[in-house]
């Protein structure tokens, strides 16, 4: 909590020999996050080679399993990893075995195929003959046609406009018979001697032939009666198939979820091994793993290497500037829902603080002074609870952390709906602990903006302690965020506050504000100055002038702006005390005599539905922006490296 | 009608962006540098000092693998493309990123070949424009497959499967890809005008000026090829080009499909001044004609690009003239590094360039 995981970072030195076992057990353990191939400088490989040859031949392998899976409508089973992999060897084993089961379901497929298109072509030819039936017209005679060429098939109909166009030098006749999907059903007649004309602008308009079968012979009625004949064999022939492939489903089903998980295993330690570094017979693995972590990192690959491997630590100190340390947050995991809306603006960077918990605190907070009604609150709550808890079924993955927050959230307005006095709206229930936000705006105001000062100077704190955990006590000094900073905006909230309260102002407070405001002026040089750098100022002397100024001038804003959007809390208390009083008031507009009608019932229930839903959703996101934009601001970059460990799917995790 | 307002501000930083990256365009001494070098290796070296020295991998050696460089350039292109997408929104965006997929559908197309003749995944890789990620296609199932048949039905999802289903039972028939290529192309070209339908005014004329030509000339170019080359019927003909483009008409395409002189369709459709063909009228037959007409129509288009790449830079015009000039540029760098390799001499290379290396004028 408050920071993130303390990192080290290791270099493991491993022989060729011991190179798989070794990977394969840290992809076990699942808690060494692999530096960049640029870290690994002379060692580094670029992840060309045998390796990502072989981490391609896995992938590929997974691919193919996971299509004869959806071929065979099997789902894959969670993600789990062998006790064993053979990077070598399972490579042929499972290419065999792939083999087998392809070349057995594929033949199938096309059974399958084949039989789906008999039965499109008898479907087409029940349309030919059902528009040819009242001709009374033998199909054998249809064959011998002596001075018409007669073609029957099937063509997009995208294309039946293009295929016209294109038989401008002969006549003609297309008749389209029955429209299906993007294709047309078509009898396309013209003389004998412009056959060949006819053929080829039906094929370039991509014809597919309906040829009429030779033992069909007899009228168009005739035919009609043995096709269904015909379609009830082809029929039979395909439901048969389809209960072969569902035999080959549950014979495999075992087999091709094993190969899955061992091909994706391999495929995950070779994919790794091509990015260890490499020099003649030694890799290189370099990577971050946490610290209290190190030793048992340590232990299992001594043991994978049968303690023929060197493993250096290099403690969090040695890093240097331009290496980027992965960040691992490790909050509990009733924080984990808060922890995603503080990734979602970002990962807070190695050296940073980590804003959960104070996420955790404020947001909360914030939507029960927004949002505060007894009744509403412990709605939200039991929506919340039932979520968190997994008492309904949940949508997505992760839902369980929204749940958390919205019970946060219900059970903060239910205490401000108590402080407030108020229960759906209803504020002559029982008796504030507080005050009642229609009746004491002023106040409600004025304590938002204490709130928000508070708040505020929790986030100067932050930065302050964010550059000195990252070393830069200059910036801790003279940034607008950091001591002067925070000063300034004291300075100049007691030269405001002392005449308002009716308190004389002493005459240092002017000083010391004047003296701050310089201090921020020359914060660029005075950095430099301090930290050695030089030149002081970059640029012209008149160009830092202006911009100075203008970030002064920007900061002085920020002040006044960021405060007073605080006023937003008690704001929005008021309108969610008006907007209940809304729903009451057209509540009562539907009474009868003073007494709840179904009307009135109905107005209730569905206003305190969208004052919940609606408000409650408005609310989320003004708490969501005062966090993102007036709290994170201060301190939090979020420029953070995700800790990505090399691990299998069912590895044990950091 | 040109963009104004807050349409014209919405363009003013890709403007600004084009103007950049319009600098690293080649200029005439670059040109110079690479016509004049004495062979292949001279030529890479003077192209590795200029902005396209990023084609060439990291640690290659001096002489580098053809199509991979090839490859590389015209995913420079592509790139161009996509940075220029990031610069602006709505139906602009969508029509760059149409315009995007030609280098996907080249993509497409070298699979195919690349099946079709037995190459293995590796193989096929170095004929594939590195796309970056915006491609939806699962390019390494696809290199995977091992039958043109099984291609056509990985493409499934794509929308492209009906017309490669649709032209699937010809390729059984011929064995040959021609089908299945112009059922993509035909597919493909399609996309094009309907991008442009939901520009606004401005931005819609100067699509239409630059795009719509393009695939004027392509059909053109298309139904010459059917009639000169394969000597396909008219009835084939019709059916394997676009339907109707800015410029050309089922009327046209009958026109050319039953034997109009090249000139006469090129004078008929943008008149006598608009494009050179006095090389075109030379040439001694039409075989001989069709790649002189290629040249001219390319050059055309160019001018169009190079026009409106500097023209009023508040709209589309600038960044879709800026993709053109350089993809051109791509191709004409493609053709002189081959045909140094040739021992082709500078004048006989600029001939066969479109770009302002071909035509003397610099690029501002």
């Amino acid at each position: 909590m408050f920071t993130p995981a303390k990192m080290s970072e290791v270099d493991i030195f491993v022989y060729d020999e011991q190179v798989e076992a070794v990977a394969l057990a840290i992809a076990r353990f699942g808690a060494l996050h692999l530096a960049e191939d640029k870290a690994l400088g002379q060692w580094a490989t670029g992840g060309e080679g045998e390796w990502s040859g072989r981490a391609s031949q896995y992938a590929n392998q997974e691919r193919r399993i996971l299509d004869l899976m959806r071929q065979l409508e099997i789902e894959p089973e969670p993600e789990s990893s062998p006790a064993t992999i053979d990077l070598r060897g399972d490579l042929t084993r499972i290419e065999a075995q792939l083999n087998a089961i392809e070349e057995r379901v594929g033949a199938l497929r096309e059974k399958e195929a084949n039989l789906r298109r008999a039965l499109d072509r008898w479907t087409l030819i029940r349309h030919s003959m059902d528009r040819l039936a009242p001709l009374w017209i033998r199909l054998s005679e249809l064959r011998q046609l002596e001075h018409l060429h007669l073609v029957a098939g099937t063509i997009p109909t995208e294309n039946m406009a293009r295929l016209e166009a294109s038989l401008f030098r002969i006549p003609y006749s297309l008749i389209p018979v029955h429209r299906y999907g993007d294709r047309t059903l078509i009898f396309a007649f013209c003389a004998q001697e412009h056959a060949p004309i006819l053929d080829r602008a039906l094929e370039s308009a991509f014809l597919e032939p309906l040829a009429l079968p030779e033992e069909f012979s007899g009228t168009a009625q005739e035919t009609l009666e043995e096709l269904v004949v015909e379609e009830e064999r082809d029929r039979g022939k395909l439901d048969s198939v389809r209960a072969e492939l569902r035999a080959v489903a549950r014979e495999s089903q075992a087999m091709l979820n094993e190969m899955l998980a061992c091909a994706r295993a391999n495929r995950i330690v070779a994919e790794a091994i091509s990015h260890f570094g490499h020099r003649e017979h030694v890799y290189l693995i370099a990577g971050w793993t946490p610290t209290d972590r190190v030793a048992e990192l340590r232990a299992i690959v001594e043991a994978a290497s049968q303690g023929r491997a060197t493993f250096e630590e290099n403690p969090p100190e040695s890093f240097g500037e331009q290496r980027r340390v992965p960040t691992l947050l490790r909050n509990p995991k009733v924080l984990k829902g808060v922890e995603g809306l503080v990734t979602t603006y970002g990962l807070p960077g190695y050296k940073e603080i980590d804003p959960t918990p104070l996420v955790a605190v404020t947001f909360v907070a914030m939507f029960g002074i927004m949002f505060g009604d007894l009744g509403h609150g412990l709605v939200l709550a039991l929506a919340g609870a039932l979520i968190a808890f997994r008492l309904v079924p949940l949508p997505m993955k992760g839902a369980e952390g929204i749940g958390a927050i919205l019970l946060g959230c219900g059970l903060s307005s239910s205490l401000f709906g108590v402080l407030y006095g108020s229960v759906f709206g209803l504020e002559d229930v029982f008796k504030g602990l507080w005050l009642q936000p229609m009746n004491n705006i002023l106040t409600l105001l004025l304590s938002a903006i204490v709130f928000g000062v508070v708040v505020l100077n929790i986030g100067y704190a932050c930065r302050i302690v964010t550059a000195i955990r990252a070393g830069t006590f200059s910036s801790a000094i003279f940034d607008k965020n950091g001591i002067t900073g925070l000063a300034l905006y004291w300075t100049v909230g007691a030269l405001v506050l002392l005449p308002v309260l009716g308190h004389k102002t002493p005459g240092i407070l002017y000083v010391l504000a004047l003296l701050l405001v310089v201090a921020l002026y020359l914060a660029e040089p005075l950095t430099n100055l301090i930290t050695g750098q030089r030149p002081l100022i970059h640029g012209s002397r008149l160009e830092f002038a202006v911009q100075a100024f203008f970030e002064l001038f920007e900061t002085a804003i920020g002040y006044v702006s960021n405060t007073l959007s605080y006023v937003r809390l008690g704001a929005f208390a008021v309108a969610h005390a008006g907007l209940s009083s809304v729903v009451l008031i057209l509540a009562k507009m539907f009474s009868s005599n003073g007494h709840l009608s179904a009307a009135s019932i109905i107005v209730l229930v569905f206003g305190n539905i969208v004052v919940i839903g609606f408000e409650g959703l408005i609310v989320g996101i003004q708490t969501l922006r005062l966090e993102y934009y007036e709290l994170f601001g201060k301190f939090f970059t979020g420029e953070g490296v995700p800790f990505k460990p090399l691990a299998l799917p069912d590895a044990q995790r950091a | 009608m040109v963009a104004t307002g807050i349409e014209a501000v919405a363009y003013a930083g890709a403007s600004a962006r084009v103007a950049g990256l319009k600098a690293q365009l080649l200029s005439s001494a670059d040109w110079d540098a690479l016509l004049s070098a004495d062979s292949q290796p001279r030529m890479f070296d003077a192209l590795r000092s200029t902005a396209y020295a990023r084609a060439f991998r990291a640690g290659e050696s001096s002489e580098p693998n053809l199509e991979s460089l090839e490859r590389h350039l015209l995913g420079l292109a592509a790139d161009n493309v996509v940075h220029a997408m990031s610069q602006v929104r709505g139906a602009a965006r969508n029509l760059l990123l149409t315009w995007w997929a030609h280098f996907e559908l080249e993509n497409l197309k070298a699979v195919f070949r690349g099946i079709e003749q037995g190459l293995s995944p590796a193989q096929m890789r170095d004929y594939l424009i590195p796309l970056g990620n915006l491609s939806r296609i699962d390019w390494e199932a696809l290199l995977h497959e091992r039958s043109v048949t099984a291609l056509v039905e990985r493409m499934a999802g794509t929308h492209y499967i009906n017309p490669l289903r649709n032209a699937l039972h010809l390729y059984a028939r011929y064995g040959t890809l021609f089908p299945l290529e112009v059922a993509m192309d035909v597919r493909y070209y399609r996309d094009i005008p309907a991008a442009i339908k939901h520009l606004g005014a401005g931005d819609r004329s100067i699509a239409i000026r630059l795009l719509g030509t393009r695939l004027d000339i392509l059909n053109i170019l298309w139904a010459f090829r059917y009639r000169i080359y394969y000597q396909l019927s008219a009835e084939e003909i019709i059916n394997f080009t676009i339907w109707h483009t800015v410029h050309t008409d089922v009327t046209l395409i009958q026109t050319i499909a039953t034997g109009a002189p090249i000139i006469d369709v090129v004078e008929q459709i943008w008149g006598r001044d608009a494009i050179d063909l006095d090389a075109v009228a030379q040439a001694r037959d039409e075989a001989a004609q069709l790649p002189l007409l290629e040249l001219a129509l390319h050059r055309y288009w160019h001018s169009l690009a190079r026009r409106a790449m500097t023209g009023y830079p508040f709209g589309l015009g600038p960044i879709l003239g800026y993709l053109i000039v350089q993809e051109i540029e791509v191709h004409d760098l493609v053709t002189a590094v081959e045909a140094k390799g040739l021992g082709w001499g500078r004048q006989r290379i600029a001939q066969r360039l479109i770009g302002s290396a071909a035509s003397g004028r610099q690029v501002e």
